[in-house]
């Protein structure tokens, strides 16, 4: 396990790495002239070179990367173009609004999700199940931002139960609950979906028979027999989940205007502010990869089967 | 009456006449009625009423998206002086205007109906060009294995690393937002799942006997790859094929939200929502409707994909 553990957080190294030189490659030596997108359209010959020789733009690509990793690793994702702010300060200012929906949505996915799953399984065929089937491929095939709207509209403009406001930081935690049930809408109908049908798959075996056969209480049955050996596709679903919405969701952070780091991210796209594209799409990978590394590892603690080596 | 059974049978709840199906046989007709896969594949499919309302839903979609001109009660573009209220507000439905007009004064429903061949145009040829990067590389590590299949599998969880919305959005934003940029660009963040399953399936598949005798009889391995593993994975790419255009089409209407997926004036639908945001309060129906089409595409194409899949694969069923 524990030279399991090394190799992998050797590998994460390496796959950000690629993420980064791609990301370099494609954002920062495509678009020609970034002296003018810093300076301005107006700026004068003699500012834009020395522009130009401050930034490193004049350099050959291969060292203005190098220099961007040397910096990394430092933990200096360079400067805003716009603000002049580090971006790693940038990103970490913006972070507690993007965690915090995080933490809702992810909290109404399972929320939702579970119990429907569940309901689904145990009562297969019920009127219940094939409702909660048509609110699966409902909630998987409607756009996110489209779903914010509408609840927006719904319970926050005609019936007052939400503020229609924006975010207002974590001591009002009432105005993330709106963003965080649209990001949990969407996700329940997956997890219910591969709750489902990975607890039908469990329900007809043996030991789940024997269980019954013993004469142990459905309760029982269903949390120790049945729900521990279901889990794992839940598990993989809340790993890729927990790595995404800590990225930041893009569009459910535009359609509620919240100040999250993905929300940053796009204005940054707008004004062609490459140092804070990059460091986003770096600091996300980051995440989206040690939630992966997370999942691997919270597999083995909670299936013993499962081995790695 | 190609078939003999034994004794008194009840199919499908019907009693076999014996009688007439004795005088019916002669000795060289064949004991059971030959039925090719595709033949099976269809009888299931056209048993899943899901799956049929989806690919009813996909033909009219695809119909309504071709004809658009001839089936668009007006002109998408033209910005109608009824079309607004002397306050400048969009006018809602009515008998001239069904679904109402937008924020221009243009006809809402034939900005839906135009807007249906962008999601179908960038929705099916993204998802078919990340399907041939898939099938292309999915092979080639499948087959091929040692350091090709080390170098594609490592490359795919390079990509999976990515935060796929973002680095689209980067790279749109860099080459210019357009049609094919798009078809393009979705088609390069999408190619990692289509991979991964034809890896996993050709793993599968190569280990089968029909691969080594084919190897024995001195086919070269592009034969081998083109004739004898291709054909074995035409049933998940159909299958993903359905559902990846799912994928793509919501792809496009987030881009297109966004204000990088095609630009105006030619009608998308993610652009129309994000045109009657500002408006959605007081005039609803801006947002709802375009957001329907997305909805109900993206739906049919689930349905169609969930659908080929159970028939492909009774033994898997979803159930």
């Amino acid at each position: 396990m524990g030279k399991y553990l090394v190799r992998r957080c050797l590998w994460m190294v390496v796959v950000l790495f690629f993420v980064s030189l791609i990301t370099f490659l494609l954002v920062y030596a495509v678009p020609a002239n970034k002296a003018k997108s810093i300076a301005g359209t107006k700026a004068s010959p003699e500012v834009l070179a020395r522009i130009t020789k401050e930034y490193g733009f004049d350099k050959p690509v291969y060292e203005q990367y190098g220099i961007y990793v040397w910096h990394l690793l430092h933990g200096n994702l360079g400067f805003s173009y716009q603000t002049q702010q580090p971006v790693a300060t940038s990103i970490w200012q913006r972070f507690p609004a993007t965690v915090m929906i995080a933490v809702f949505g992810i909290f109404f996915e399972l929320l939702i999700g579970i119990p429907i799953g569940m309901v689904s399984a145990l009562r297969q065929y019920s009127f219940r199940d094939r409702a909660f089937t048509v609110f699966s491929l409902l909630g998987i095939a409607a756009p996110s931002f489209w779903l914010g709207m509408i609840l927006m509209y719904a319970l926050a403009f005609k019936i007052h139960v939400f503020p229609l406001g924006s975010y207002s930081g974590w001591g009002h935690p009432w105005s993330g609950v709106l963003p965080g049930l649209t990001l949990g809408l969407g996700g329940a109908a997956w997890y219910s979906r591969m709750l489902r049908s990975s607890m039908l798959d469990i329900l007809n075996t043996d030991y789940v028979k024997a269980a019954r056969a013993k004469g142990l209480p459905e309760r029982t049955v269903v949390s120790r027999h049945i729900l521990r050996n279901a889990w794992s596709p839940i598990i993989t679903l809340l790993g890729i989940d927990v790595g995404w919405f800590l990225g930041g969701v893009l569009v459910i952070e535009v359609v509620f205007g919240i100040p999250g780091i993905g929300q940053q991210a796009w204005q940054a796209i707008l004004n062609q502010d490459t140092p804070i594209i990059m460091g986003t799409v770096v600091f996300a990978a980051m995440l989206i990869v040690i939630a992966n590394l997370v999942t691997d590892i919270a597999y083995t603690w909670l299936d013993p089967r499962v081995k790695y080596s | 009456m190609a078939y003999l059974p034994p004794h008194d049978m009840v199919a499908d709840g019907e009693v076999v006449d014996l009688e007439k199906t004795r005088a019916d046989w002669s000795a060289d007709s064949p004991l059971v009625e030959h039925r090719s896969t595709w033949n099976e594949v269809r009888l299931r499919f056209r048993k899943d009423k899901f799956a049929l309302a989806g690919l009813v839903t996909i033909v009219v979609l695809v119909i309504v998206a071709v004809f658009a001109k001839w089936i668009a009660p007006h002109n998408p573009l033209t910005q109608y002086d009824s079309g607004l209220t002397m306050d400048g507000m969009p006018v809602g439905s009515s008998r001239h205007f069904w679904l109402g007009t937008d924020t221009l004064g243009r006809d809402l429903l034939s900005r839906i109906i135009y807007g249906a061949r962008v999601s179908l145009v960038i929705g099916i040829c993204a998802n078919g060009f990340a399907l041939v990067l898939g099938v292309i590389f999915g092979l080639m590590a499948g087959f091929f294995r040692g350091w090709v299949e080390t170098l594609i599998m490592r490359a795919t969880d390079v990509m999976m690393a990515f935060p796929i919305y973002l680095f689209a959005m980067a790279l749109i934003s860099v080459l210019k937002p357009g049609l094919w940029i798009l078809v393009v660009v979705i088609g390069i963040v999408y190619w990692t799942p289509m991979t991964r399953v034809i890896h996993g399936e050709v793993l599968s598949i190569r280990e089968k006997e029909f691969v080594d005798a084919a190897r024995l009889t001195g086919c070269t391995n592009r034969r081998i790859l083109f004739r004898h593993l291709l054909p074995h994975l035409v049933a998940p790419i159909i299958v993903y094929t359905s559902l990846g255009i799912a994928t793509t089409v919501l792809f496009e209407a987030v881009l297109s939200y966004i204000g990088l997926g095609v630009q105006p004036p030619t009608p998308s639908w993610g652009q129309m929502i994000s045109d009657g945001q500002p408006y959605y309060l007081s005039a609803p129906h801006l947002v709802i409707y375009p957001g329907l089409a997305i909805t109900l595409t993206v739906l049919a194409f689930n349905l169609v994909g969930d659908g080929l899949r159970d028939a492909f694969d009774p033994q898997q069923r979803r159930r």
